[in-house]
C-alpha cells in the first residue's frame, strides 16, 4: 500500500531518551552497614596491643604452718595491628571529559560518572574483604589438569566450600596463583575472560597455567605481566569477620599472637556442623557465655542458610483467628527483614560464606577499625587529576587513584563464635549485579 | 615442632583447613602434620552422627597414632547430624502445649526424615 508510514518517514522520527542513567549495580554493603566499628588513627610503624592473657597460678589452699605454692606472675602478650591498602585509578581522555559535559551531550558527565561510581567499587571491595579473612584470595584451583581456558574454582574468598567458587571473580581481572604452603606466586598470569552468573568455572584468556596447582589460592594481579607476590592482592586485604572470629582455621597468629595458647582471642568454631538445629544455635549462646559472659547481639549468615533458620518453625506454625482466613505462608524474611532467634537478629547477607553462622558480641567483643586513610583522592602532588605519561608515552588522557588503608580489629573475639559446615540448605546463589 | 602421625581412616579423600591453608589427606594415607595441624584437621572431620549427646564425644575419620586414637578404616555416614540423636530416643523431652502444638522433635527425629520418635515418654526414671 502506498502512503505515509513510519517506516516511510523513518528520517523525521527522533530517539527520544529518558533523562539520567538507571543503576544497575547492586551497590549495597550489608556486613560494614551492620558492623559499627570504633574508628581509631594509625600512625608509626604498627600499632602494638596489650593484652592481659594468663593469671598468676600460686593461690592454694594450704595447711596450718605448711608450704604454700611458688609465686606466679600475670602473664601479658602482644599483638602487632598492621595498615592494609586498597588503591584503585580511572583512566580519561580530555575528549570524553570534554563531550560529556552538558546534558546535550551526554546522559551523565563521563568525570562524575567513573569518579562517583569509583568510590562505590571500592566500598564493594571493602564489603568482599570483610566477608573474608584477608589473604586477598579469591577462589581456589579445583582441578589437576589444567589444560583448558576453563578453569575449575572452589572455596570462594578462600573460605572452604565446594560451591559458587566463582562468586569474587570478575570478567577483566589479572590473576594468579600463590602456593599455599610457601606464599610464592607462580608463573602465568591469566586474564579473566567470563565469568557464569553461580557456578564454579572462570574462562581465561590461555589454557597455560605454568606450575598451577590444584588448592593454589587464586589472588588478583595488578596486571598482566606481574612476576612479585608485591604486585598481587595476596595478603594485602585488611581482615574480614572470618579472620577475626576464628580458631586458628583461617588465622591461626591473631597479630601476632598464637590463637591456641591463648583463649580469649580464639573464638568458639564447630567444624563440620551438619544440619541446623534449635539446640545446636542455643549451645553456642552457651559457650560463649561460659567462656566469657558473652551475649550475642546479631546472627550472620547467607540468605541460603537462612531459609534454614525458618523452617526449624516451619511445622510449629498455625493460624487462628482472623489470619485463618488469610494464612500468611511468609515470614519477615520475604521483605528481606531480621528474623530473630531468641530475639536475636538473624542478619543474612549477601557475601557471606555460604555453609557458616557467625554469632557476634557486637556490644562487648569490641569491633575496631584502625584508619590512616579511609578514603581520598590522591592529591599530594596539588591535582587529583593528572596526566598520563611524559616524552614519547605523554598522551592528552588523564588518570587519578583513589585510596584506603586501615585495619579491621576485634578485641575480643571470643565473645563470637562460628558454626562451619553447616548441611542441607538448598544453595541458592546469585552474584551481585554489576560484580 | 612436634609432629603427629595422622591416618585417613576412610576409603576417601579428606579435606581440612589450618590457616586458610587447604591440606588435602589422601585415603586411607599416613601423613605428618604438626601437632596444632593435626588436631585441627581431626577436629574437621567428624563422623556425622557419632557425637554423643551427653558427653559430647564422638569419633573421627582421621586418627592420631600418638593418641592411640582408632586408626580402623571406618567411612563417613549418611547422618545430617553430628549429634547422635537416636541415643536420645524417647528420653527426648517431648512439650506438647495445650493447644496441640508440637515441637519440631515430636514429629521427626532428625529435621526431614520421618518420625521414630513414637508417643512422647513421660517416666524418665530409668535413666
Amino acid at each position: 500500500m502506498a502512503g505515509a508510514d513510519k517506516q516511510a518517514l523513518d528520517a523525521v522520527f527522533k530517539d527520544v531518551f529518558e533523562s539520567g542513567v538507571a543503576e544497575g549495580v547492586n551497590n549495597k554493603n550489608p556486613l560494614r552497614d551492620l558492623i559499627q566499628t570504633e574508628k581509631a588513627p594509625f600512625k608509626g610503624r604498627e600499632i602494638i596491643r596489650a593484652a592481659h592473657t594468663s593469671r598468676n597460678i600460686s593461690p592454694m589452699f594450704v595447711g596450718e604452718d605448711s608450704a604454700f605454692g611458688e609465686a606466679g606472675n600475670q602473664g601479658y602478650s602482644r599483638m602487632f595491628v598492621d595498615q592494609r591498602k586498597l588503591m584503585s585509578r580511572l583512566r580519561m581522555t580530555w575528549e570524553v571529559m570534554q563531550d560529556s559535559t552538558s546534558n546535550e551531550g551526554a546522559f551523565v558527565s563521563a568525570r562524575k560518572s567513573e569518579m562517583q561510581y569509583l568510590i562505590d567499587d571500592m566500598a564493594r571491595r571493602d564489603e568482599y574483604a570483610l566477608n573474608s579473612d584477608g589473604r586477598g584470595v579469591l577462589a581456589l584451583v579445583d582441578e589437576t589438569a589444567l589444560n583448558s581456558t576453563t578453569l575449575n574454582v572452589d572455596a570462594p574468598a578462600g573460605i572452604t566450600n565446594d560451591n559458587f567458587g566463582n562468586r569474587f571473580l570478575s570478567a577483566g581481572m589479572y590473576i594468579g596463583a600463590v602456593d599455599p604452603a610457601t606464599g610464592v606466586l607462580r608463573t602465568s598470569i591469566r586474564k579473566v575472560v567470563s565469568v557464569a552468573n553461580a557456578g564454579n568455572t572462570i574462562v581465561t584468556d590461555a589454557a597455560t597455567y605454568t606450575l598451577w596447582a590444584n588448592n593454589d589460592y587464586i589472588v588478583q594481579a595488578a596486571n598482566s605481566s606481574v612476576t612479585d607476590i608485591l604486585d598481587t592482592s595476596y595478603e594485602h586485604a585488611w581482615w574480614g569477620v572470618m579472620a577475626l572470629v576464628d580458631d586458628g582455621t583461617y588465622r591461626s597468629s591473631y597479630f601476632g599472637l598464637d590463637r591456641t595458647s591463648v583463649p580469649a582471642y580464639s573464638s568458639y568454631v564447630t567444624a563440620s556442623t551438619g544440619a541446623l538445629s534449635t539446640d545446636l544455635i542455643q549451645r553456642v549462646s552457651d559457650v560463649v557465655d561460659q567462656k566469657l559472659n558473652g551475649k550475642i547481639t546479631n546472627i550472620l549468615c547467607h540468605h541460603s542458610t537462612r531459609r534454614l533458620v525458618i523452617q526449624l518453625t516451619d511445622s510449629d506454625r498455625r493460624y487462628m483467628g482472623a489470619s485463618l482466613i488469610k494464612p500468611d505462608p511468609g515470614t519477615a524474611a520475604f521483605k528481606q527483614g531480621d528474623i530473630p532467634f531468641g530475639e536475636i537478629p538473624v542478619r543474612a547477607l549477601r557475601d557471606f560464606p555460604l555453609d557458616v553462622m557467625m554469632f557476634l558480641d557486637t556490644a562487648n567483643a569490641g569491633f575496631k577499625e584502625y584508619v590512616s586513610e579511609p578514603g581520598k583522592w590522591v592529591d599530594e602532588d596539588g591535582s587529583v587529576l593528572r596526566i598520563v605519561g611524559t616524552g614519547s608515552s605523554a598522551r592528552d588522557a588523564w588518570e587519578a587513584w583513589y585510596r584506603m588503608r586501615k585495619q579491621y580489629f576485634l578485641e575480643y573475639p571470643a565473645y563470637c563464635a562460628r558454626l562451619d559446615g553447616i548441611t542441607g540448605q538448598s544453595l541458592v546463589v546469585q552474584r551481585a549485579s554489576g560484580s | 615442632m612436634e609432629l603427629l602421625t595422622v591416618v585417613n581412616r576412610s576409603a576417601k579423600d579428606l579435606n581440612a583447613t589450618w590457616d586458610g591453608k587447604p591440606i588435602l589427606i589422601k585415603a586411607n594415607a599416613k601423613v605428618a602434620l604438626p601437632r596444632i595441624v593435626a588436631e585441627a584437621a581431626k577436629r574437621q572431620n567428624v563422623i556425622m552422627g557419632s557425637e554423643d549427646p551427653y558427653t559430647g564425644e564422638m569419633q573421627y575419620l582421621l586418627g592420631i597414632v600418638e593418641f592411640n586414637d582408632d586408626i580402623s578404616p571406618i567411612e563417613q555416614t549418611q547422618t545430617i547430624t553430628r549429634m547422635n540423636r537416636k541415643v536420645l530416643g524417647t528420653d527426648e523431652a517431648v512439650v506438647k502445649a495445650l493447644g496441640g502444638v508440637y515441637t519440631q522433635r515430636d514429629r521427626a527425629m532428625e529435621p526431614g526424615l520421618p518420625s521414630t520418635n513414637g508417643p512422647a515418654r513421660t517416666d524418665f526414671s530409668s535413666r
